[in-house]
């Protein structure tokens, strides 16, 4: 029965063949905005630390002026200073403690056979690469007490590997960082690229990968460029880097993983004593705040999805809405046309229902192919969304998302657009027909 | 009634669910339009404002030196007269941070009065630390005042800021510090701490991030530090065309220094404003389609109808209607579905500028977009009702009796 309504409603579509191409065309438009901006704003909004969003916290303190509020996120800093992420690493006992900030590093061969490059790295604790689950192709991190001492040793991309050793096993030989020897331990798989970059959402939340990670506490001994954000609100006699490491400065991304709710509140128990013990130094001016965010409050904190994501996704929504009412027209115009031979089916005895689900299947027909051309018409529009948005390379890309999508939207227009003008053209009586002719 | 409304309303409210689905799908358009057209205003209006620099004949570049070393002076003025030697290369600066549309930079509070005084109002601005050619190659108009002397720079060793220094404020900055009165010669405190003496006042120009509160407020300061990195200005006639000479001439001195970024202030612009340009392209895009959808729609529905009425038509004819009478009708009835659809677009273009307004921050959507998009609509659809329409105008009187 069902390949019988099927093959009468494509020999029904092709007696009408320009009125069923625009229809599957108004269709195949409306879905490919939908695809493309909702695919688009599925990546955009995803979580990619979702699996161990429970365990995982950016931590902030209100270390900020006692007169004025901090300006951006929720009124308390991004990052904490140098003497509070360093108190937190040595004596907060978390079950991992990762101590980040973005620098831009001079990289040359240690035999200057190359010209030197300026590189986009990241100092850190070893624990980011667990964490942020960084996958490693040679090698992996520096060890714990390489760690806590900031020793010299380095994890570099795969592109920084072609680029010195011309992929030979570089684990165990040396780059010069900043003019300083430093040792390759680990090798970064370039599979790794965190969308959203939610380590780090300061300098935008879609950036490529960093090129080389250095242990955090090399900063101990000497400065970097930053090539983050470094905000500040005291006024302070700043002589020498020691000096700076000292300021109320605020420019360490920090982030803990607490596994059980014990370690949890273990750790904030930490956190309220260590600002107590802060306070009466004369730190900590402003009422006791500290926040502990799971990285979605901070994907939602950074507000990473922008205006601009909501408002397309609302506008190809309304324009899908369109595009089927449109269908809807059209079909209804179709099918009463067509009312005498329904008439006439209802006179031989098709019952209401059938002629229903007999007109109801040109619409499936129509729907379906204006699915699929959607679907082909979002790889373009996704294209073209690449083309405009530079930092959407990664995000702009087709996926099971898109095409599951894609076959909910068959079903829906199908559904939506064929309904009325089936029940339309069922109700017809057959009597008016059959005396017309 | 000439224009036959009477008729043509009732014939309408006969067949109901035709008529308002169009007039449905016509709201829906109109309204969607009348709020892209708001956005897409405002977005030019975003990208079109004024940058207050000599934006199209600037390029920048930045150094950085061997590891370990740091700038001296000497390299800076040696750069800097290498780079204006260049031919095409009407003038040159150095400037530690802050270069408008960088994305790179560094603000701080201003006030007129030193920390600790309950008086104090502090504003947030950008800090620049430039020399004397920066106001000149910049292109910044100075409305009071005077440039920097080339004696008054003073470029000082990493980690021995001076206790004083010159300054060079926006006009955006001097109304809100001095109120009216002439702010050169007058001090004003960076971070509550440093005084520095205003020398002279330019008119506003957008600094190193245009997304910033304080996008206009920007100080230019007469110290720069000499740290391992600086940022070059350079203005000429064809800035595109000075990149491969700039990088030349700056990596000829050390071929193992870093020179970075060099590109022009164009291009910067046109990469701040980037998600703008997306928008607009993509809203454009929305409304022509729209246009399309709603144009195939009406051909649709029109023939439609002419094809269901050709006996009626006829039956007109046989009574003495004139062909003119024939295409009025089919035009006077997209008239009025246009019109009632314009009504009903309208309301729902305002309820969703109320809800963008009330959940999105963003400014209200006036009344008059939507029967102005209702206009547009109108013209559209006639056009696409004629031809069905002139069809039916040519249907002959012996339809009447046809079947």
């Amino acid at each position: 029965m069902v390949s019988y309504y099927l093959r009468l409603a494509w020999l029904s579509v092709k007696k009408t063949p320009v009125l069923s191409a625009l229809m599957v065309l108004a269709i195949a438009m409306g879905i490919a905005a939908c695809l493309t901006t909702l695919t688009l704003y599925q990546v955009v909004s995803s979580n990619p630390l979702a699996d161990k969003n429970a365990v995982t916290f950016a931590v902030q303190l209100d270390s900020w002026d006692p007169n004025e509020d901090y300006w951006a996120v929720n009124g308390v800093p991004e990052q904490l200073t140098y003497q509070d992420a360093k108190a937190i690493y040595r004596t907060g006992n978390a079950d991992q403690t990762v101590l980040t900030s973005r620098i831009g590093v001079t990289v040359e061969a240690t035999d200057a056979s190359t010209p030197p490059k300026v590189e986009d790295a990241r100092l850190a604790t070893r624990d980011f690469f667990s964490v942020f689950d960084v996958p490693f192709r040679y090698g992996g991190p520096w060890s714990a007490t390489a760690d806590a001492h900031g020793e010299q040793q380095v994890v570099i991309s795969t592109a920084l590997q072609h680029h010195f050793f011309a992929g030979e096993y570089p684990v165990g030989k040396s780059v010069m960082v900043e003019g300083e020897v430093y040792t390759i331990v680990g090798v970064m798989d370039e599979r790794w690229t965190m969308t959203p970059s939610v380590y780090d959402l300061n300098t935008g939340a879609f950036k490529e990968p960093p090129q080389l990670f250095l242990p955090f506490f090399n900063v101990e001994r000497r400065p970097f460029a930053s090539w983050g954000n470094v905000v500040g609100w005291k006024n302070e006699d700043v002589r020498s880097h020691q000096d700076f490491l000292a300021t109320e400065m605020a420019w360490v991304q920090t982030w803990v993983s607490l596994n059980t709710p014990e370690a949890r509140a273990e750790f904030e128990q930490f956190l309220v004593n260590y600002i107590h013990n802060e306070k009466q130094k004369g730190r900590f001016e402003r009422p006791l705040k500290y926040y502990l965010n799971t990285p979605e409050q901070w994907l939602s904190i950074n507000g990473v999805v922008s205006r601009d994501n909501r408002i397309l996704v609302y506008l190809s929504l309304a324009f899908l809405a369109v595009c089927l009412v449109n269908a809807v027209v059209l079909l209804l115009a179709k099918f009463l046309r067509k009312a005498p031979e329904a008439g006439l089916r209802r006179a031989l005895g098709a019952s209401r229902a059938a002629v229903f689900v007999q007109h109801l299947a040109e619409a499936a027909v129509i729907g379906a192919l204006g699915s699929a051309l959607g679907l082909l018409l979002s790889w373009f529009g996704l294209v073209g969304v690449r083309s405009l948005y530079s930092h959407y390379q990664e995000v702009a890309v087709m996926s099971g998302f898109t095409v599951i999508a894609a076959l909910v939207f068959a079903l829906v227009s199908a559904l939506v657009s064929g309904a009325l003008p089936a029940w339309q053209v069922s109700r017809s009586q057959p009597a008016r027909y059959l005396k017309a002719q | 009634m000439i224009l036959d409304t009477a008729p043509i309303l009732k014939s309408l409210w006969r067949s109901k669910v035709g008529p308002l689905l169009i007039i449905a799908q016509l709201a829906l358009s109109i309204a969607i339009i009348s709020n892209a057209v708001f956005f897409l205003q405002g977005r030019v209006d975003k990208i079109q404002r004024e940058t207050g620099a000599d934006s199209q004949a600037l390029a920048q570049v930045w150094v950085k030196e061997r590891p370990g070393e740091l700038l001296r002076q000497e390299i800076i003025e040696r750069d800097l007269e290498n780079l204006r030697a260049l031919s095409g290369v009407r003038n040159a600066a150095a400037i530690g941070q802050s270069v408008p549309f960088s994305h790179s930079g560094g603000s701080s509070g201003f006030s007129r009065l030193p920390e600790g005084d309950p008086k104090r109002v502090s504003k947030p601005a950008a800090t620049m630390p430039a020399d004397h050619a920066a106001v000149a190659t910049l292109g910044l108009t100075l409305v009071e005042g005077r440039s920097f002397f080339p004696e008054e720079i003073d470029y000082y060793p990493r980690n021995q800021r001076p206790g004083t220094a010159s300054a060079i404020i926006t006009e955006s900055l001097a109304e809100f510090l001095f109120e009216g009165q002439s702010p050169v010669g007058q001090t004003v405190f960076l971070a509550g701490a440093v005084p520095l003496t205003v020398v002279g006042v330019v008119e506003d120009f957008l600094g190193y991030f245009p997304a910033t509160d304080f996008a206009y407020d920007n100080v230019l300061i007469s110290a720069i530090e000499l740290s391992e990195k600086v940022n070059y200005v350079v203005q000429g006639e064809d800035p595109a065309g000075l990149l491969p000479g700039v990088r030349q001439a700056l990596q000829n001195t050390d071929a193992r220094r870093i020179v970075k970024d060099e590109r022009t202030m164009a291009s910067m612009i046109r990469v701040h404003y980037s998600d703008d340009y997306a928008m607009v392209i993509l809203l454009l895009l929305v409304m022509v389609l729209l246009v399309f959808v709603n144009t195939l729609g009406v051909v649709g529905i029109t023939t439609f109808w002419v094809n269901q009425r050709r006996r009626q038509v006829g039956i007109r004819r046989a009574l003495g209607a004139t062909r003119l009478a024939i295409l009025r009708y089919f035009l006077v009835e997209n008239v009025i579905l246009v019109t009632l659809a314009t009504f009903v677009g309208a309301c729902l273009a305002l309820m969703a500028g109320h809800y963008f307004t009330a959940h999105h921050a963003m400014a209200a959507l006036p009344w008059w977009y939507a029967p102005f998009a209702g206009g547009v609509m109108l013209i559209m659809t006639q056009a696409a009702a004629w031809w069905p329409s002139q069809r039916a105008a040519r249907v002959p009187a012996r339809e009447a009796i046809a079947g």
